[in-house]
């Protein structure tokens, strides 16, 4: 990567944090609050908007957030010079094909990264909800199969709240409000788990932290 | 001009108070015993705010007047974001919401900028109440209209009509005196009046409106007691301290109410309804017109 394309990579990332900042509060969490080490995580959220992954990027004290990567469409974010300058550059992320390809694969992918030491921020919902009136959608297998395939990687729940009042589907304009990251313990796969239970109890540990 | 004021110079009043703060920060730390502490334990948490309040007075006091309605107009965005993420219930009133960013609260400051007092005391109350309803039906959803309208109409008169009237204050050229010492005397007349129904809310359990008459005869005592710090003489300072002290207790109690019927403590973060800076300024929000308007019309 050149010196031009590395200064341009951090310029983006600080006027992100600060325009993300502005409009919602957020800020990294402390690091007293991680009892875990940044490598080999995955951060699975809840999904309202577009925003949610720069969420919790910028929630993620500076250590966990060099490791982690955003596994992120790549139908949407090979379009265009910028949006893939921004994936691969800014968020490092792990572009996946959602479309047409087979789900191994996509785990493959996954437990390559993680096998190098990386970590993960995934949205086991599949898609993003723009119901008001459903809280979280049902979670779909890949969480299950990934976990399946790395039994010692720590599964740490993410809930965002609020974030889809800022930009809600439809709107052109944000609008500023006080948003809320709430990053609950991790957990894991239990020998024999079958995939109803884990996908029942990781959904369970992510609705916890959201607030009554 | 004052006697007291011509030997004290303004950075000696802020010294002096940043040396009581201190005094009453050892005393609080050291002297004070354990069980006393804890009866008064909303005292203590409001010392960091009294340092913060005070050394951003000084700094107003040495810088220009772009700079310090900046400072306001930052202050008003915060307080005006803390209200609308309890007040936002409806995808609706997003365009209003936005409006009351970007259209409104820099529109407000400019014209604090520019010192158009009489624009900037209607535009608010009278131009924006009139077309607000508009905005708000722009989605032709007309469901609760001007129930959601009149919430973001009060959230907007607060937060940014009403701290707007600070950097005003500090900008009203009555006399030869700094008005930072006015803004000053007002702070310290709130708190006080602040301070004292606290104190007794914690100790007596006779009257329940004891307290109240209390802190007003505290607030009132200590207007004129910090005349000085005012263009005015001491029985005019008195009765100005005194109905500074009324608004601003009124309109604390508003917004208690309102926050009351939003389910909420606090005006802070959403989730857990802690304090926000909303709740330490709201007293400011409703007193500083009426300080505005009292120069304005009666300076001396």
């Amino acid at each position: 990567m050149s010196l031009l394309s590395k200064l341009t990579a951090k310029l983006i990332d600080r006027s992100l944090y600060l325009l993300v900042s502005f409009l919602t509060g957020i800020h990294p969490k402390r690091k007293e609050d991680f009892c875990y080490p940044p490598e080999r995580n995955v951060y699975f959220a809840n999904h309202n908007s577009h925003a949610d992954f720069v969420m919790v990027w910028i929630s993620l004290p500076k250590p966990w957030r060099n490791y982690a990567r955003p596994v992120a469409g790549a139908d949407y974010w090979l379009k265009g010079k910028i949006r893939r300058f921004i994936i691969n550059h800014v968020f490092k992320g792990l572009l996946i094909m959602r479309q047409g390809n087979d789900p191994q694969a996509i785990t493959q992918q996954m437990t390559e990264a993680l096998a190098k030491h990386h970590s993960l921020i995934i949205f086991p919902e599949g898609t993003r909800n723009t119901n008001d009136d459903i809280q979280l959608l049902p979670f779909k297998s890949g969480i299950y199969y990934l976990a399946k395939a790395n039994p010692d990687v720590r599964f740490i729940p993410i809930w965002i709240d609020n974030i889809n009042r800022v930009l809600p589907k439809g709107q052109l304009i944000p609008v500023p409000l006080i948003c809320d990251v709430h990053i609950g313990s991790p957990i894991q796969l239990l020998d024999q788990e079958s995939k109803d239970d884990f996908l029942s109890r990781a959904r369970q540990a992510l609705l916890e932290l959201a607030p009554k | 001009m004052n006697t007291a004021i011509a030997t004290m110079s303004v950075n000696t009043i802020f010294l002096i108070i940043l040396a009581i703060l201190l005094i009453l920060k050892l005393i609080d730390h050291q002297i004070m015993a354990r069980s006393f502490k804890q009866k008064f334990h909303s005292l203590s948490l409001h010392h960091d705010l009294w340092w913060i309040t005070t050394c951003i007075l000084w700094f107003i006091y040495h810088t220009n007047h772009i700079v310090t309605t900046l400072i306001f107009f930052l202050l008003s965005f915060m307080i005006l974001r803390e209200f609308m993420t309890l007040v936002y219930q409806r995808r609706d009133d997003h365009y209003t919401i936005a409006c009351a960013f970007y259209i409104v609260l820099p529109l407000q400051y400019y014209l604090v900028l520019i010192k158009q007092y009489n624009i900037l005391s209607i535009f608010i109350p009278i131009y924006l109440f009139f077309i607000l309803p508009l905005i708000s039906s722009i989605t032709h959803n007309q469901h609760h209209l001007f129930e959601r309208t009149a919430k973001i109409q009060w959230g907007i008169m607060v937060t940014i009509f009403g701290l707007s009237h600070l950097p005003a204050i500090l900008s009203l050229n009555h006399s030869d005196q700094s008005n930072i010492l006015l803004v000053l005397f007002m702070l310290i007349v709130l708190e006080i009046g602040n301070i004292s129904q606290k104190l007794l809310h914690s100790i007596q359990n006779t009257h329940h409106l004891m307290p109240y008459i209390t802190s007003i005869i505290f607030s009132t005592l200590t207007a004129a007691l910090f005349y000085w710090l005012t263009p005015f003489s001491t029985f005019q300072a008195a009765i100005i301290g005194l109905s500074l002290y009324l608004i601003g207790s009124i309109g604390h109690h508003i917004l208690e109410m309102m926050k009351k019927e939003m389910n909420v403590t606090g005006w802070g973060r959403v989730s857990q309804g802690q304090h926000g800076i909303l709740d330490r300024v709201d007293k400011i929000c409703f007193a500083a017109p009426l300080l505005f308007h009292i120069l304005y019309y009666f300076s001396p």
